[in-house]
Parts: structure tokens; sequence; C-alpha cells
């Protein structure tokens, strides 16, 4: 298991040698000159001559990509608005978006994985129609469109929770309050599609023989579920909440713009608004490392719940 | 020892005085010119009832499933009954609701679609069908423990052997973890898998499918229990596991003087184990008598088929001979007698009235006009 671990660690580092060939390359394909948006409109040619000097825009694709990776290990990297290294950057405005994040994670855990089980086992009950349906919702509305409504409902007419904006630490009243739109929001779409999987998962296994095995052994109903079917119910619920967990991030993006919430997704949006090339290189590294990361975390956690894989 | 048999509370003294013997062939007594030959079968199951040996009695038993398409009735009015320590054998082909009335005794029976309509299920001479479902459960895995026919699915994968068998035990006796756990390392060498201690750590895709059997052999009989359900245990295991299975429940049974009710559509299984035979033909019993009665006087044209179409090294005919057709629609089985579109001797009167059961001595019986 160590040596596994080990050995899918150092496979991260070709990857992530790919991912950042494939955001750099992006990032001088897309329009748009740094040194003009570093200068302004009405810059004179040799200003921006100096500029793109300084900044080697004018080497070639592969000297530019050297001297950026070489930057942002030896933490030279900066921000051409903020001025500030661009790990720095992110890192500040990693706290706002890791409390939304795992927020809206443990709500959707919390609440779709008991209504997937509760729909299995009462099936076609009214329970189940209405948690299905509100999956269906979940899955199909877009992000921010529940996020301008729920402004709308809570912030615009019934007045009780803020529209926008970060309330301090999660941990406070104020920052509590901010948060719970936001983190519901961005839950939504993993509750859904998790009560989804959940549910076809249990309905599948309630049907094995084993099932009928802990039966006919006398096993409690309630651990026959528990027990016997939810814990095999785990590897493709894991695997779905692994892909959700990626997802989230992308739902970040749209959810801290709409909540004007001062995170990663949101700087990575405004970082691309000020063609800040640096600082979009920065976060979109960051944030692939979160997310393969999270997949090698998920296909551990494999290796834990499901003695048939065994990692040599 | 004597025994109480049959219909007419004749007390016959068995002469082998061996006390698992239930019933008495007829070969041994003159049984077979007993007066009651055509005795209505539905005051049969009652009259038994003064038998102390009497385990477990189904009287009129009837599972219904309410499919999309209607109606089906997976087992409709079975009577049988085991004795303690005896061997009955249950057979028939796929579909003829062998293992319907096997899991309604359990009343494992999926509810929606299948629902047991109506009849008793006496064991030990209490009516299970009025059990609560706590009542049951303690019943489950302790007093009538169940093998299935697939090792390969029947065993949790995410559970190790010896996890799977210490649960009845932590659930029935109240043993703690290491209690069980050792229990079942116990279990494990007396259903003769080698290195009993090792196997009890391994999950189930580490064992092979005779072994997976054994195990479920061991979780079956973790709480010894009383009467042993085999629905079709060796079908799914090659030919030579076979053989040590059979024998293995075979010489467990003798240990700890279970009942067995064993499920096959393999005739040599039943000459070999049963002391009983219940022939199933869509969803009824056509035929009920010791396996003596079933093999050297088969009277139900089916019986006769199945037996004629079982394999034979000294048979000197080239083909094998098979019953013709398949087994009727259950959405739509035939007014009269089910097995009357494939029987080579069928009469008019089949096509019109299902038959009764007629007797041929104390506990022989078919259901076939032919010997009304």
């Amino acid at each position: 298991m160590l040596n596994y671990t080990i050995r899918r660690l150092l496979l991260l580092i070709p990857l992530l040698f790919f991912i950042s060939v494939m955001i750099f390359g992006i990032l001088k394909l897309t329009p748009g000159d740094p040194a003009v948006v570093l200068l302004g409109e009405r810059a004179t040619e040799e200003a921006l001559e100096l500029t793109r000097e300084k900044y080697a825009l004018n080497s070639p694709f592969y000297v530019q990509y050297v001297k950026m990776m070489g930057n942002f290990f030896t933490g030279e990297l900066k921000s051409i608005y903020y001025k500030e290294n661009v790990i720095m950057v992110v890192l500040k405005k990693m706290i706002p978006t890791l409390e939304l994040g795992l927020t809206a994670l443990m709500l959707a855990i919390a609440v779709s994985i008991p209504a997937g089980i509760i729909s299995s086992v009462k099936r076609n009950s009214i329970f189940d129609y209405t948690s299905m349906t509100t999956a269906l919702f979940g899955i199909s509305i877009p992000v921010f469109f529940t996020g301008i409504l729920l402004i709308y409902l809570f912030a615009v007419k019934l007045k009780v929770l803020p529209a926008s904006g970060y309330g301090g630490s999660m941990f406070t009243i104020e920052g509590l309050r901010h948060l719970v739109m936001p983190a519901f929001v961005l839950s939504f779409t993993m509750m859904a599609s998790t009560t989804r999987i959940t549910r076809s998962s249990m309905l599948d296994l309630l049907q094995e023989d084993y099932i009928r095995t802990a039966r006919a052994k006398g096993v409690k109903e309630n651990q026959v579920i528990l027990k016997h079917a939810f814990k095999n119910a785990l590897m493709p619920i894991a695997t779905n909440v692994g892909n959700q967990i990626a997802r989230l991030f992308a739902g970040a993006v749209l959810t801290e713009t709409v909540f004007a919430w001062p995170g990663v997704g949101r700087l990575a949006v405004n970082a691309i608004f000020r063609r800040d090339e640096p600082l979009v290189f920065g976060c979109v590294l960051i944030l692939s490392v979160i997310y393969v990361v999270v997949n090698l975390m998920v296909d551990l956690f494999y290796g834990i719940i499901n003695p048939r894989i065994r990692y040599e | 020892m004597p025994l109480t048999v049959g219909l007419n509370h004749k007390k016959i003294t068995n002469e082998s005085g061996a006390p698992n013997n239930g019933h008495v062939r007829p070969a041994d007594t003159t049984n077979l010119k007993n007066p009651l030959k055509t005795k209505i079968y539905k005051d049969f199951p009652t009259k038994c009832t003064d038998n102390d040996d009497l385990l477990l009695q189904i009287e009129n038993l009837k599972t219904f499933f309410h499919t999309e398409d209607g109606l089906i009735r997976g087992c409709d009015g079975v009577s049988y009954s085991v004795k303690k320590g005896q061997t009955l054998a249950v057979v028939g082909e796929s579909g003829s609701g062998k293992s319907v009335t096997a899991m309604s005794i359990l009343k494992l029976i999926p509810d929606p679609p299948g629902k047991i309509a109506g009849g008793r299920i006496l064991f030990k001479g209490n009516d299970l069908l009025s059990f609560t479902p706590d009542e049951m459960r303690k019943i489950r895995g302790n007093e009538i423990a169940m093998i299935f026919q697939e090792p390969m699915t029947s065993l949790n994968p995410v559970m190790t052997a010896g996890e799977q068998i210490s649960e009845s035990l932590i659930l029935h006796r109240g043993f703690n973890k290491k209690e069980a756990m050792s229990n079942a390392v116990e279990l494990l060498s007396l259903v003769g898998i080698p290195a009993p201690e090792t196997r009890a750590g391994e999950y189930p895709h580490q064992l092979s499918g005779g072994m997976r059997q054994r195990v479920m052999i061991a979780i079956a009989l973790a709480c010894r229990p009383d009467l042993l359900i085999a629905d079709e245990p060796t079908s799914a295991l090659d030919v030579t596991i076979q053989a040590q299975i059979l024998r293995l429940i075979k010489k467990l049974q003798k240990q700890f003087g279970m009942a067995v009710i064993l499920i096959t559509h393999d005739m040599g299984v039943v000459a070999e184990t049963a002391d009983m035979v219940a022939v199933m033909y869509c969803g009824r019993i056509v035929e009920y008598g010791t396996s003596h009665d079933i093999f050297f006087s088969p009277r139900h044209p089916y019986l006769k088929g199945l037996l004629r179409s079982v394999l034979n090294i000294d048979n000197e005919e080239d083909d094998l001979y098979i019953i013709e057709g398949n087994i009727p629609d259950p959405l739509n089985l035939p007014e009269g007698c089910p097995f009357e579109p494939r029987c080579p001797e069928k009469m008019d009167i089949c096509t019109k009235q299902r038959p009764e059961p007629f007797f041929f001595g104390n506990v022989h019986y078919a259901c076939c006009w032919l010997h009304a």
C-alpha cells in the first residue's frame, strides 16, 4: 500500500508536467497582450517593448515556459495585477474556497446518502418520487441560475440572508450566514447526482444473492441495508463523490462569481479578464494539483473499502 | 422404536429401529394394499399431527406473484411434512415452485411482487405465517437455515468468511466478536476447510467455488439448526465437488440430527440422500412418497418420464428419453392437469378437471386421473 502510494505520487510528476504545458499553451493561444493590459491602452510602443522584454514575452515558447515554471517553483512568479508571488495570492484566497467547498461537500454527502438509501428501500414511495424529482432539478438547473433564484428569494424578497460577499470565518455567525446560500447552491448538483447513484446502486445490491443470505441468517433489516448492502454500494458512491469533488471546483468558479465570494474561483476568473497570465497559470496549476490528489485519494480509498482491490 | 405412520393411526414398528427413519418403506409392510387408496388428500396433513417426530408441516401453502402481466401461482396448494432428522427431496424442473415453497418457509419471498396467499407452515407446532418479522428473524439462521444454489454470489464480497459465519452466532447466540470468530474457525474445520484460521480471514473472492459452498454450509450450521433447507446446493459446482458437498451435508446431518429439505433436479442425488420425495410440477406436488415408492413404483406419467430421462450406463437404447414439450406458461396454466399437454397417457378428463391426489398406501400418492 505504501509502495503503491509512493509510486502513484511519483506518477503525478509527469502528469502535472503535461498539465502545465497544456495550461501554458492555451494561455499563449488566448488573444490579448499582457503588456497592453499592464500599461494600459495609451502606453508608448517603447514602454510596451520594455515590458515585454522584462516579462520575456518575446522569447520563444519553450523559453517562456521554462522561465515561468522556474519562477513558479522558486516563488518568483509574480502576478501582474497584484505584484505579488502567485502562490501566495492563490493561498490567501484558498481559505474561503475551502470553507465553501468542504461545507458543500459535507452537506451533499449528509443529505444525499441517507436520501438515496431511503429512496431505494422505500422504492416508489412519495419520498422516493420527491427526492428523485428534486434530484432531477438539481442535475438540470445550472449553478448560477439556482444561485440567482436563491438570492432573489432569500435576500431580496425575504431579506433573511445576505445577498453576497464573504462574512469572515465560517465559525462566526456572520460568516455562516454568508456561507449558507453559496454552499447550498454549490452542493445542489453534487447532492442530486450522489442521491441518484446511491439509490440505483442500492437497488441493484438489494437484489443480490448475498442480501438474501444475510436475511436467511436472521440479520436485522437495517443491518442488512447498512452493513451488507451499503458497504458494497460505497464503491460507486466513492467514484461519484470523487468526480463531484473535481466538479466542485468548476462549480466554485460560478458560485463564487455569482455570490462575489473571494475565493480561488473568482480569482481565476478575474485573472483571466485582466490577462494576468502568471496568475491564471498559478490558479489553474494549483487547482489541477488538488484535482489529481483528490483522485489519488479516491483510488486509495477503494483499496480500503473493496477487498478485491489490493495495491501491491 | 414405535412410529406412527399415515392416516389410520396404525402403529408400526420399524424393524431396524433407527431413530431417524421416519417412514417405513412399503416393501417392508403390506401397505400397498391399503384400502385408503383413493383417500382425498386434503384430510392427509391434519391426521398426521399426532406424530411427535414431526418438525415441519406445510399445509396447502399458496404463494402468488402479482406481476404486471398477471398472477403467477408460484406455489399453489403445496403440502408436505418433514420429520426430525429426515431428508425430504423436492424435485422438479426449473420454475416448478420448489424454491418458492422453500423460500416461503423462511418468509423470504420478495414482497412485492410475491405474497403468501394462504395455507399454514407449522414448525414445531407453531404457524410461521402468524409470526411477526422479529419472531421470524429469530427462527432464520437459528432453527431453520438455508443454503443457496450460487455459492459464487451468495457470500458478501466485502466481508471475510469468518465475519459472515460469526454474524449469526453474534445474533442468535449472543456471542461477542472474539468467541464468535473462534467458533467460526471451528465450523470451517468442521466443513472440511484446510487451514481454517487463515481462511476465516479471507474474502470470498479468495476462495474456490467448492470452498465457498462449504463456507455457506458453515454459516447455515453455525447455530445448529433443526432444519436445513438446501436449495440446489450443488448445481453450480463441478461434478467432483458435488459429491463431496453432498457427502458433507449428509455427514453433518447425521452428526447434528438435522432434518434436511433438499431441493434438486438431479434424480441421482435424490436416490442417494432422500427418505421422502416430493415431485413438483407447475407449483403443485404431483407425486409424493418414500424414496422407494418414487424409484420403484412411480405412478405419475411426469415422474415416469423424469426417471426414464436419467442417464443410465446400463441403458442399451441409443437416444436419451426426453419429455416432449415445455412447461406451460405460468400465466396461462391449463384448466385441468398442468401436465396434460405433454402427457403421453392423457385422457378426456385431464383437460377438464384438476386431478386430486390418489393414494397408494399411507403416504405415497399421485395427482393423476390414471389412478382414479
